[in-house]
């Protein structure tokens, strides 16, 4: 077995970088605002020095940017970055990213594959149990898997697995209908993918409000818009790397505060201990306190999402190439993100982060030329007939995301020819259903959008393929969450073909050459890369969380690194006297 | 004209107003009472220097406003890269990747907002957005709710009765509840400025509505008017010509009142997420834009200027009604 | 709920059934209360009437709205829950007689029923407004009686001034500057959220003194203002100058008898105010993120829930009306200046 896992670690093609996608569907629709990105390069160096050794007991308050009103029922629930973090003190996933980048099992033991990728043979750590005594075995396993491949979010990621069974009382396997090299990034999906006991999900109508897991924490209780409060679990099965049992804190309580200056008020004024953002201007007023020793901050745009505007392909005028074309020269993107970031986040170009297989440089995404965006306006005009390219924009209704929605309107309408109209903002929970509704055509033209968290391309598969198998037919069906309304035969062949490819070189070539379709066609205007802040008082610890298990589950498993995207591994925080 | 009237004290007129309108008093009421508390009953008829102010601050607004697009100011969405970096000079911060500009600094008076935004021209613009509303939702209670109180008044018996329920039920549900739960319906079909005059509209009715009709009551019945009817004169006319002039001051008062309440107004529901876009500036934009640097403590300019506009104008709107009450003899009684 | 807001819940429930008592009362008794009370219920129909129709007036499939992954299937019980098969007036119909009975919907968003949130939140948004409004009065009266006493002089001057321009500031402008003056960089008081009294005494008074604060400042002003011009023409009166003459000392006159017949007004308005305290807590709610009903109002509103928007407007709006009632009905028993007026008119 020990074997097997060393097996998993070595294989190249686990040398995936990063995030698996996984479902980022509520994360996604952050609609573009807010980003900030510490010169990312440089990510791994800015981890909070610690006070000294871990010290056990204590309790933190953690503000984050919403509450997760649909509950903590993994299968179904829809989490943005501040469910994540529950997610992370309550539930645990079968892998999870190291430092490389690499998916290391976790809950597993190990995961090995026959030869050509259709089946994974999932072996799990004995010895676990659930917060209410359940053993954490194959069965629950098992009925983990088939819950979200039914769920009304992942039957969209899953689509190809073709069966889960048990093999015997400790040891799964998923059989899928195609190779499938990258499944366990899947098997992470950004946290998402968190293991929760059977009597949970059995019971579908309290599955949402008490959630049961094997995590760092468990649950006490929750009132929604106000808090919720987990407690240490006695009898977590990790331990750090000198043998002391994890977790350190005794509670850590989750409040959420919508209103991001409050939430820096309720750190600087004491009433949170720690916090997540990603609005730019706090960020570079925290880092001045970081600076000045007054705050502790964390900064990662490691495997990042990636704040677009995302054109809808489906119907006029972005159905068409040169409108579309129009649009992206148009667009002073460098301008833009100063303005709309302050400087501190990179001007992206491409749908990955520099970790992310498939990054490539220079990949040609239209640079701001108002020159060319009037020849294309003027070819949009004479092709289709149109008096003007006209179209909507769609945005969230905060102050930063409505500021750079009026940006773009100022810098595109600079050039003759196009006009914008700024639509009514759409709240946070809305926006999604409003990205999916209206059809095949949708209801949108253009809309501020944040997405595609690094890790391995194929976790993208589920974002921009044309069609999926359905669940019930396994007919091939228009696939729902393309929410751009991307149909382009180049980019399905290159996804179908990157999913099942063995072969690292010709993977990597296929996820570039998605790269430059995006730039050719310009089916959205990248932005820039998302960065989240982190942010403590001066006597929290522990940011980035104790190093990984390895097989004996006590920090042998190797470093974990900074926190991916926004998940704050929470287990490893301690308050230092 | 008005006969001279036995000064009352604030408390009868209270309690009148809840004997005349029966069930619903409001905030409003006792706001009014208690700005009304502070005018001495006597007031000479010439206009003070304070009214002066008053009136050259809002004269001076509503021009700005409107010819705001032929001052030497910038767009309201135009973005100064020096004031977002805090450059310009008499910055008190400059520093790597943000801060904005204070104010007095070379080209732009009054500092600028995190956006980049020239602050004095976000404020004239927004004086558009905020006069508008303001001024258009009270437009609409005075016309409707005038309307209203003048044929309660006038005829009396059912009709009062009828309308009396009325705008006791539009009275019912607190201004910010209403404008909430109406942007939750109308949100995203109909303009968003439409919205918050409609909300704020309907709130002003019943506050026009009821001071109309309590002040036609008791001109209507004046010597005057029953010489009127006794010519024969139409009750169209009679209310038109003889009852109207004489309760009009009591209105604008009140309307002057009304507008400072919705501009306040306006400010909180922008506060709460709901209202106008970014690119249509208002002064509560201004103060819920200016919130993080606030927070930051890099400087408060942003939200005192906001908040510096719509001070000043609540002050002269309060001021002059106060002025109109004193002058025309406003039974305060009736409010 | 813990024990003051319970408390202050009950009381609430006990003044709105003596409202409607003492309404009733009348209505048995005169010409003008049996309008009244006509009216009254006139009007509670039609307030519930607009909060129910708010559903419909939404655009789109109400159901949909507020499960938009589901399938047309599982919309099916929403449907059914919502009673949207129901002709329009059936549909009302049963809506109030749940409503009635405290049944609230369902809150799609938690999947919760919306009375388990609006019964965790009445208490507060009540402690905030009751607390709120002690405050005002604990400053008013005494700077009212002074401003009053010295009218004309420098100190009243001055106080008017300040009053007058308290007025003209909006309540969330002063929250503002009190997190950050005295929250953030002060360290004296807690930014936001809510601590019960049951949990900790000192840290639940700590945690609602601005947010009260924020609320009265502007309170104080009319109230002191109304109070001092009550007073100035109570001061005037025979008996101030008898007990003047008998050589009491002017706090005494002032606290004990000029205090007392001056004081209907400042009562009044405060009554009346304690309703209309709602919009000015909605916002206050908002800034300190206190989870009383106005953050849940904001938060079904942006939601898009409904049910729940209906049921909060609802109940404002009826507590609203009622407490109105209540004092209305309160004031014509107690004050014979108004049984007089109504003598007369009827």
């Amino acid at each position: 077995m020990r074997d097997s896992y060393r097996h998993v670690t070595r294989n190249w093609w686990l040398r995936i970088v990063a995030v698996g996608a996984g479902l980022a569907l509520v994360a996604a629709a952050c609609g573009g605002g807010g980003g900030g990105g510490g010169g990312g390069q440089g990510a791994q160096s800015n981890i909070p020095k610690d006070n000294g050794k871990p010290v056990e007991g204590g309790s933190l308050t953690y503000g984050l940017e919403a509450d997760t009103l649909g509950g903590f029922c993994p299968p179904t629930a829809q989490l943005a970055a501040g469910g994540i973090q529950v997610f992370q003190a309550i539930y645990d996933t079968l892998t999870v990213p190291n430092d490389k980048g690499e998916y290391v099992p976790y809950l597993a033991k190990s995961i090995d594959h026959n030869p050509d990728f259709t089946q994974w043979t999932i072996a799990l750590r004995d010895g676990i149990t659930f917060h209410n005594g359940e053993p954490f075995n194959a069965d629950a396993v098992k009925l983990n898997l088939d819950r979200f491949r039914n769920g009304v979010l992942f039957q969209f990621v899953f689509p190809q697995v073709q069966d889960v069974s048990v093999v015997d009382p400790m040891t799964v396997r998923v059989t899928t209908k195609v190779p499938w090299v990258a499944f366990p990034a899947s098997l992470w999906s950004t946290g998402r993918l968190g293991m929760a006991a059977p009597a949970q999900l059995n019971d579908e109508s309290t599955c949402p409000r008490n959630p049961i897991g094997t995590g760092p924490f468990k649950f006490d209780d929750w009132v929604p818009n106000d808090h919720l409060t987990v407690s240490k679990n006695p009898n977590y099965w990790q331990k750090d790397k000198d043998g002391n049992q994890l977790p350190y804190l005794d509670r850590l309580t989750f409040r959420p505060v919508t209103d991001v200056s409050q939430r820096v008020n309720g750190l600087k004024g004491g009433d949170l201990d720690l916090i997540h953002l990603t609005d730019g201007q706090q960020i570079t007023g925290l880092r001045n306190d970081a600076k000045a020793g007054t705050v502790k901050m964390l900064e990662s745009d490691r495997a990042a999402e990636i704040s677009h505007t995302m054109l809808n392909a489906g119907k006029a005028p972005f159905n068409n190439l040169n409108a579309r074309l129009a649009v992206a020269y148009a667009s002073d993107r460098n301008a833009l993100n100063q303005l709309t970031n302050n400087d501190v986040s990179q001007t992206w170009d491409q749908p990955y982060a520099p970790q992310t297989l498939g990054y490539q440089k220079n990949v040609g995404f239209p640079t701001y030329d108002p020159k060319k965006a009037e020849d294309y306006v003027n070819k949009y005009k004479q092709e289709t007939g149109a008096s003007e390219l006209h179209f909507t924009l769609d945005s969230t209704p905060d102050p930063t995301t409505q500021q750079q929605a009026a940006a773009i309107k100022a810098q595109v309408e600079k050039v003759p020819g196009i006009s914008v109209e700024l639509r009514p903002p759409i709240e946070q929970s809305q926006y999604i259903n409003f990205a999916l509704g209206g059809g095949d055509a949708g209801q949108f033209d253009a809309i501020l959008w944040r997405n595609f968290p690094g890790g391995d391309p194929d976790t993208l598969y589920v974002w921009w393929h044309s069609t999926l198998p359905s669940a019930s037919t396994g007919q091939q069906t228009r696939n729902l969450v393309n929410f751009g309304r991307i149909n382009d035969p180049q980019i399905d062949q290159d996804l179908d073909q990157g999913r099942s490819e063995t072969d690292q070189s010709k993977r990597t070539a296929l996820y570039q050459d998605i790269g430059k379709q995006f730039a050719e066609k310009a089916y959205n205007v990248w932005g820039w890369l998302t960065l989240w802040g982190f942010a403590g008082k001066t006597n929290v610890n522990g940011f980035a969380g104790p190093d990984l298990p390895g097989p004996n589950a006590s920090g042998d498993g190797g470093a974990r690194g900074v926190p991916i995207a926004s998940v704050e591994p929470v287990m490893g925080l301690w308050i230092s006297k | 004209m008005p006969e001279q009237q036995p000064p009352e004290s604030a408390g009868t007129a209270l309690a009148d107003e809840m004997e005349t309108t029966g069930l619903v008093a409001d905030a409003f009421t006792v706001e009014v009472a208690g700005i009304t508390a502070g005018v001495e009953p006597a007031r000479k008829k010439r206009l003070g220097f304070g009214a002066w102010l008053a009136i050259v601050w809002l004269g001076g607004l509503i021009l700005a406003a409107i010819i705001a697009p032929i001052l030497p100011i910038a767009g309201p969405n135009e973005t100064f890269t020096e004031i977002q970096r805090g450059q310009a000079p008499f910055s008190t911060i400059n520093q790597p990747g943000g801060g904005t500009t204070t104010p007095f600094a070379e080209g732009h008076l009054l500092g600028g907002d995190r956006n980049g935004h020239d602050l004095l021209s976000r404020a004239i613009y927004g004086a558009r957005n905020s006069l508008v509303v303001g001024f258009g939702a009270v437009g609409f209670g005075i016309l409707l709710g005038g309307l209203l109180g003048l044929l309660a008044g006038f005829y009396r018996g059912k009709i009062d009765n009828v309308i009396v329920a009325f705008l006791d039920i539009m009275l019912a549900i607190p201004a910010l509840v209403l404008a909430l739960a109406l942007t939750a319906v109308l949100r995203g079909r109909v303009p968003d400025l439409w919205i918050l005059v409609i909300a704020l509209g309907i709130i002003s009715v019943p506050i026009l509505g009821r001071i109309t009709r309590a002040n036609t009551l008791v001109w209507s019945e004046r010597e005057f008017v029953t010489a009127a009817r006794a010519q024969g004169a139409k009750n169209w006319r009679i209310m038109t010509r003889e009852v109207l002039p004489n309760v009009l001051p009591a209105m604008f008062s009140i309307a002057l009142l009304g507008v400072a309440v919705v501009i306040a107004a306006e400010a909180a529901l922008r506060l709460l997420g709901i209202g106008l876009s970014i690119t249509d500036p208002s002064w509560g934009g201004i103060i819920n834009d200016g919130r993080d640097f606030l927070t930051q403590g890099i400087t408060a300019h942003i939200v005192f200027v906001g908040s510096a506009f719509i001070f000043l104008t609540i002050l002269s709107l309060n001021y002059l009604a106060d002025v109109v009450r004193a002058r025309f003899d406003v039974r305060e009684a009736a409010i | 709920m813990d024990a003051i807001g319970t408390i202050l819940a009950y009381l609430l429930m006990a003044l709105i059934i003596l409202g409607v008592l003492a309404v009733l009362a009348l209505a048995l008794g005169t010409r003008m209360g049996r309008r009244k009370l006509l009216q009254l219920v006139i009007v509670l129909l039609v307030v519930t009437f607009f909060s129910f129709s708010l559903i419909h007036l939404t655009p789109g499939d109400p159901a949909r709205t507020q499960k938009p992954f589901a399938t047309e299937e599982q919309l099916k019980p929403i449907r059914e829950e919502i009673g949207l098969n129901e002709p329009f007036l059936v549909q009302y119909k049963n809506w109030l007689f749940d409503f009635v009975q405290g049944d609230f919907g369902k809150d799609y968003s938690t999947n919760l029923p919306v009375k388990d949130s609006i019964s965790k939140q009445l208490g507060v948004s009540l402690q905030l407004i009751f607390y709120a409004q002690i405050l005002a009065l604990l400053f008013a009266i005494p700077l009212g009686i002074l401003a009053a006493y010295k009218a004309g002089s420098w100190f009243d001057k001055i106080a008017n001034a300040l009053a007058f321009g308290a007025i003209a500031v909006p309540a969330f402008v002063f929250a503002f500057i009190f997190i950050f003056y005295l929250a953030v960089q002060g360290g004296w008081f807690p930014t936001q959220q809510y601590v019960a009294f049951g949990t900790d005494p000192a840290e639940h008074f700590k945690h609602m003194f601005l947010p009260a604060l924020s609320l009265a400042i502007g309170q104080i002003a009319i109230y002191m203002r109304l109070l001092r011009s009550d007073m100035i023409q109570t001061l005037q009166e025979d008996f101030i100058t008898m007990a003047k003459s008998k050589g009491l000392t002017n706090r005494r006159i002032l606290w004990r008898h000029a205090l007392r017949p001056s004081s209907f007004t400042l009562l009044t308005a405060a009554a009346l105010n304690f309703g209309a305290l709602i919009s000015g807590a909605v916002v206050i709610e908002f800034v300190f993120q206190l989870p009383g009903m106005g953050l849940g109002l904001v938060t079904a509103v942006s939601t898009r829930q409904y049910s729940a928007v209906q049921a909060y407007v609802a109940l404002i709006a009826l507590a609203f009306v009622l407490f109105n009632a209540f004092v209305d009905g309160l004031y014509s028993v107690l004050d014979p200046r108004i049984r007089h007026a109504r003598a007369a008119t009827a």
